[in-house]
Formats: structure tokens, C-alpha cells, sequence
């Protein structure tokens, strides 16, 4: 491996729980997980070259693999050999107490359209709005509005 | 603050807490191996139409095609067909993909990927629905041609009506599938620039 593998195999790892959740956010079974999670990877490391020029790493793991759950056509298959991922749990299956927890938080953001799921699970993972409005492409007044919007959204479903 | 907004607020307060948990527990799985990053670096990204390779063979493909025609003593319009649809299809290709660069499209914010792919697909139907009607056409004229000449039978017009159906049916296919695609991508947009 060299060097530019060495790093990008550590940044990987470092962000491996990120990249997972909003696969798992965007999927419907774990084969759509295993396909998603190694299309972004691929799209990660093809991009790399483009990235290193750029500041900030988790914007940019969050620009491709949103792009890749909004944009990539995920009835077209990836061919060749499938590797499954190293997870002993099943987020779709598992019934414990956590599972439900999860699965309840699953349905939830299920509930809202494929834009508003991404900006809400940016949100839950505390970004700013400033780094919610450049992982889109939108104000950060746009940001607010959307915001306001979805959590309208989420209290309806609420009731 | 009344009891409705408390209520939602605690709801988004739940869900960030079970947010977080949820990492926690995906933090403890090992989730990748050395081996799945050495595939992903040495895997192709899924193209949007043609891969690089595809256009240089294809343009090898019909070169040889029309120096065979000639080589062969076929008739005229055979190689005047494919040259025409070498001179009309492979500019069409660069078109299509005029400011998409795949290995980078993703890096892009969401908005402008979508806006990207949104203009590529487009530019995709034209180009689809042009090879179809140059083929369609491309049929009709050599049928045409081979009854004025008589050597037209029975069997040929079975086989122009097939291609005909072949045509008008992939056409359909395309369509059905890109305007799906293209919905979603309008979706996408509209929702993002709904406050702009």
C-alpha cells in the first residue's frame, strides 16, 4: 500500500459508522446497505485526488455519499462479486431492546421524502447550518426554512 | 411554549439521542476490511451510459465496418449510412457528456449533482431517441431500396417489421426509465430551491 492508500484506508475507518448510517438511512435490507456502502467507497476513492484540495473531510464524505443514496439509479446492480460488510447486527431484523430504538428512529425519518430525510439526518448529527447548506447547495436561511419545514413535517406525523 | 411544541421538541430531542446511540453501536462493528477497500481501489465507478473504452471501440468497429463495405463491393448506402451515423453519433456522445466528469460528479454539493445529471439525462433521451430514428430509418430506406431493386422477399419485410418493433419498443423502454430518472431529479431540485 502506499502512501495515498495508507491515508485514505485510515480516513475511511475513521469515518466508517458515518458512512454506514446514511446508507442505512437510505436502504431498505442490508444487500442495499453492502451495495451503497461499496459504491460510495469507490466514489470516495475516485474522487480523492479532487478532494484533497478541499478543507474539510466530513463535507465531503457527506456530499458523496448523499449524492450516491439521492442520485445513483440503485436497481442498477453492481456486478461482480458482492462483500458483504463486517456487521454482526441486522438493523432491519433485530429485535432487542436497542433494535427497537432503532427501528423506531428508522421509521420516523422513513416517513419524510428522500431531500428531507438528508437534511434532517445532517441535523441529527449536529452539523451546523452553514456545513448543512454547503453538503446541499443551499442558503443557510434555506437551511433554517427547511429545517422548520420538516420538523412541521415530523410533529404532523407526530399526532 | 405550548404543550404541542414540547411535545415535538422532546421528539426531536429523542430522535438525536437514539441518533447518536445508533452510531455508538455502529462505531462498535468493524463494518470494513482491508479486503473491501482494496476492491473498492481497484473497482470501476458504475458509468452513467458508455465507459471510456466503449467510444474508441465503437469508432474502431465502424471503420472497419466501412472499409469492409467497400472492400466487399457492397452497395453505396451501406457505408455511406455508417459513416453518416459515426459523424452524427460519437459527437452526440460528447455532447451528452459535455461537463460530466463521473470520477468527480459526486464530490459536488446535492444541488448542483442533480442539476448534473439532470442535463446529462436529458441530453441522453436526444441522443437515444436519434440513434432509434436513424435506425428506424436506416430500415425503412433499405427495405425500400432492396424492393425497388426486386431482390426485396417476404422474409426481409418480416425482418424490417421486427426491427421496426425492436425500435419503437427500446425507444419506449428509454423513455419510461429516464422519465422516472428525471423525475426524481426535478424532485430533488424543487424541493432544494424552494426557499430560494
Amino acid at each position: 500500500m502506499d502512501n495515498k492508500e495508507q491515508t485514505f484506508t485510515q480516513l475511511v475507518r475513521e469515518h466508517k459508522s458515518t458512512i454506514y448510517s446514511v446508507c442505512y438511512m437510505f436502504s431498505k435490507d442490508t444487500d442495499e446497505i453492502d451495495d451503497l456502502f461499496q459504491e460510495i467507497l469507490i466514489r470516495l476513492w475516485k474522487g480523492y485526488d479532487s478532494f484533497r484540495a478541499e478543507s474539510d473531510v466530513r463535507t465531503w464524505i457527506y456530499r458523496v455519499a448523499l449524492n450516491c443514496c439521492l442520485n445513483a439509479d440503485k436497481k442498477k446492480r453492481r456486478g461482480g462479486e458482492r462483500v458483504p460488510l463486517s456487521v454482526d447486527i441486522d438493523p432491519f431484523e433485530d429485535t432487542n431492546d436497542r433494535a427497537l430504538q432503532t427501528k423506531r428512529l428508522y421509521a420516523r425519518i422513513n416517513r419524510l421524502g428522500l431531500v428531507d430525510r438528508a437534511i434532517i439526518l445532517l441535523w441529527l448529527e449536529g452539523l451546523s447550518y452553514e456545513e448543512i447548506g454547503a453538503i446541499m447547495g443551499i442558503s443557510v436561511k434555506n437551511v433554517s426554512f427547511q429545517l422548520h419545514r420538516i420538523k412541521e413535517e415530523l410533529k404532523k406525523s407526530h399526532l | 411554549m405550548n404543550k404541542e411544541e414540547i411535545d415535538i421538541n422532546q421528539e426531536l430531542e429523542q430522535m438525536r439521542q437514539d441518533y447518536a446511540d445508533l452510531k455508538e453501536r455502529f462505531d462498535k462493528q468493524q463494518i470494513i476490511n482491508d479486503y473491501l477497500i482494496q476492491k473498492a481501489m481497484n473497482s470501476d465507478i458504475r458509468r452513467l451510459f458508455l465507459s471510456k473504452r466503449t467510444v474508441p471501440l465503437g469508432i474502431a468497429v465502424l471503420v472497419v465496418a466501412v472499409i469492409l463495405s467497400f472492400v466487399q463491393g457492397y452497395e453505396w448506402w451501406l457505408p455511406v449510412s455508417l459513416m453518416i451515423y459515426a459523424l452524427l453519433f460519437f459527437p452526440g456522445v460528447f455532447w451528452a457528456y459535455k461537463g460530466v466528469r463521473e470520477e468527480e460528479l459526486y464530490n459536488g454539493d446535492v444541488l448542483s449533482t442533480t442539476e448534473t445529471l439532470r442535463r446529462f439525462k436529458k441530453r441522453y433521451i436526444v441522443l437515444v431517441t436519434g440513434n432509434c430514428l436513424y435506425f428506424f430509418a436506416f430500415v425503412v430506406l433499405a427495405t425500400l431500396y432492396m424492393t425497388s431493386m426486386n431482390i426485396s422477399t417476404e422474409l426481409m419485410w418480416r425482418r424490417g417489421i421486427f426491427i421496426a418493433i425492436l425500435c419503437i419498443g427500446t425507444l419506449t423502454l428509454e423513455y419510461v426509465y429516464a422519465k422516472r430518472l428525471l423525475k426524481s431529479c426535478d424532485d430533488i431540485i424543487d424541493r432544494l430551491q424552494m426557499n430560494e
